[in-house]
């Protein structure tokens, strides 16, 4: 190991990190358990006779992003403040070392226990629910996911779990980049950047695709209907490699590439 | 062990140095004396490295604070004024802080708060802010690091804690070892410090070790209207005048560490030449 990052020091770090902060992560989990399962109560009130565990699972996962969202942006909060944020910056261990110890908490740790949480709590609802069917099955129906499906719940989970990790790596910078109302902040930066990306996106279609029937978040392909027609039309493909490398960063390196900016930031913080 | 060269520093639209070149060496105590305001603080951050400088250099231990490299960081301690403890037990503490200093002692830890009358099965959150400050010095006591800075390391303590203070600051120091206590109560450091600096507007207004000091300047109360006259610093007393005055008579004189911060910020430039024409 180098100087500058040494595993024996990381899990010290941890041990401490977890030492200090032991009952702020048990209320949290709490905290959390009890705000999932208000979630949960609701939409099952809301729901009706029909039961679609794709909902649960999308309700599950809009809840990730908020919570983990929330979690992330107070990570670097101590150095926000003076007093906290000298024993911060003065304690004997790396930034990378620091940095990996907040990862490891809010980002790994923070993911299992919302999992453990989810799980548990659409376990009971489960339960509650198959007892609802099994005594009337003429009124209640509970849709389970198909994970086989192309196209489906399967295939779309990594990108909500990349987009989560993306989205919780911007309010971890947040958290380091902004003194005060970091969540605030961030979200209105994550905000800015994602409406300028659709406006962009709506822009590039209107110019080079007019007539297209086009949707916000959906290109149709095109139909002749009558191939009498003498349409022309130009079609615009970007290089595989590149089409390819961009989904990549995307989808895998965007998370990664927050957390090296979060990492430089933390190193040019003064207090 | 600690070199200052044309230091340079500002915050957004303020300048604090501009210029300033100092250095420390170990087995001092050294004081850093000034107004509130004057950049105390703001060097001892330069020094630890929570803060950087916008120009010129600062070495502690042949590296640069800046950096803040782990090696660095397990050598130097700072007890800032404004301090964090977080919510737990002293053993606790011990147990989660202690492994990233190498020369920690437990048994100096132990000893240093039995001096402070603390006790050791507390939780931190539960102390006051004055015995919560008495834990943070002893644990940067007990660290054992090269460098010790302490910034007004007396506030909130009551008077039988200042004495205890110095008592164990005093045991504390060896030629390994260098602390610099940055403080506006002079009288804290009184008998402590073997070294005094004192900083005005972002310069060096005076840096003086105490030997020289009490050869070459008397403090005492003097009827001589001649005498009062010269004297670099005048007060009224109750009877006569306490003077700071040049020392004719070749015996050490004991000094008064609030008479000499006056007198260095009212006349300071007669009593810098003093010393000047005299080393």
């Amino acid at each position: 190991m180098t100087a500058n990052f040494s595993l024996n020091r990381l899990g010290k770090l941890i041990v401490k990190q977890w030492v200090e902060h032991r009952r702020l992560y048990l209320v949290s989990t709490l905290a959390l358990l009890g705000l999932l399962g208000i979630i949960f109560m609701i939409w099952l009130s809301t729901t009706g006779d029909y039961f679609d565990e794709n909902s649960l699972y999308v309700t599950g996962l809009f809840g990730l992003f908020i919570t983990g969202s929330i979690f992330a942006g107070t990570t670097f909060n101590m150095l926000g403040a003076k007093d906290k944020g000298i024993y911060w910056i003065s304690f004997p261990a790396s930034h990378a070392e620091k940095l990996f110890t907040q990862l490891f908490f809010n980002v790994i740790v923070f993911t299992i226990v919302y999992a453990c949480c989810f799980f548990l709590l659409k376990t009971l609802m489960e339960a509650y629910i198959n007892f609802l069917v099994e005594s009337d099955p003429s009124t209640y129906t509970f849709k389970r996911v198909n994970w086989k499906k192309v196209d489906g719940s399967g295939d779309m989970m990594p990108i909500f779990v990349s987009a989560f990790f993306a989205v919780q790596a911007a309010f971890l910078l947040g958290s380091v980049a902004f003194k005060r109302y970091a969540i605030i902040f961030t979200l209105i930066i994550v905000a800015v950047i994602f409406f300028s990306y659709i406006f962009y996106l709506s822009k590039i279609s209107n110019y080079y695709f007019k007539g297209f029937n086009f949707e916000l978040f959906k290109l149709e392909s095109y139909h002749y209907a009558n191939s009498e027609l003498k349409e022309t039309y130009k079609e615009y493909f970007v290089s595989p490699v590149l089409r390819e490398t961009l989904v990549f960063f995307m989808k895998y390196l965007i998370a990664p590439f927050l957390w090296l900016i979060t990492w430089f930031k933390l190193k040019e913080k003064q207090i | 062990m600690i070199t200052i060269q044309n230091l340079h520093f500002s915050y957004r639209n303020k300048k604090v140095f501009n210029g300033l070149s100092l250095s420390f060496s170990p087995g001092h105590i050294y004081g850093l004396l000034g107004k509130n305001g004057t950049g105390k603080s703001t060097l001892l951050k330069n020094i630890i490295g929570s803060l950087f400088p916008t120009g010129g250099s600062i070495a502690a231990l042949g590296r640069t604070p800046a950096k803040r490299e782990p090696a660095f960081l397990q050598d130097v301690f700072i007890v800032p004024e404004e301090f964090y403890l977080p919510d737990v037990s002293i053993a606790k503490f011990i147990a989660s802080n202690a492994p990233f200093y190498p020369r920690f002692n437990k048994d100096q830890f132990a000893s240093y708060l039995g001096e402070f009358d603390i006790p050791a099965d507390n939780s931190l959150q539960q102390m006051s802010y004055g015995q919560k400050k008495k834990v943070l010095i002893s644990f940067a006591l007990a660290c054992n690091t090269a460098i010790l800075l302490m910034d007004e390391p007396s506030n909130g303590l009551d008077i039988m804690s200042k004495s205890q203070f110095r008592k164990v600051i005093a045991g504390a120091i060896d030629e390994n070892k260098c602390i610099i206590i940055s403080t506006h109560q002079v009288k804290d450091l009184e008998s402590l410090i073997d070294r005094i600096t004192i900083i005005d507007e972002g310069r060096i207004l005076f840096d003086q070790t105490i030997e020289n000091i009490s050869s070459k300047l008397s403090f005492k109360v003097s009827f001589d209207d001649a005498e009062v006259k010269e004297a670099f610093y005048k007060e009224d007393a109750l009877k006569g005048n306490v003077v700071v005055s040049k020392n004719e008579t070749g015996v050490d004189s004991k000094i008064d560490l609030e008479l000499l911060y006056k007198a260095i910020v009212t006349n300071g430039d007669q009593v810098n030449t003093l010393f000047q024409n005299q080393s």
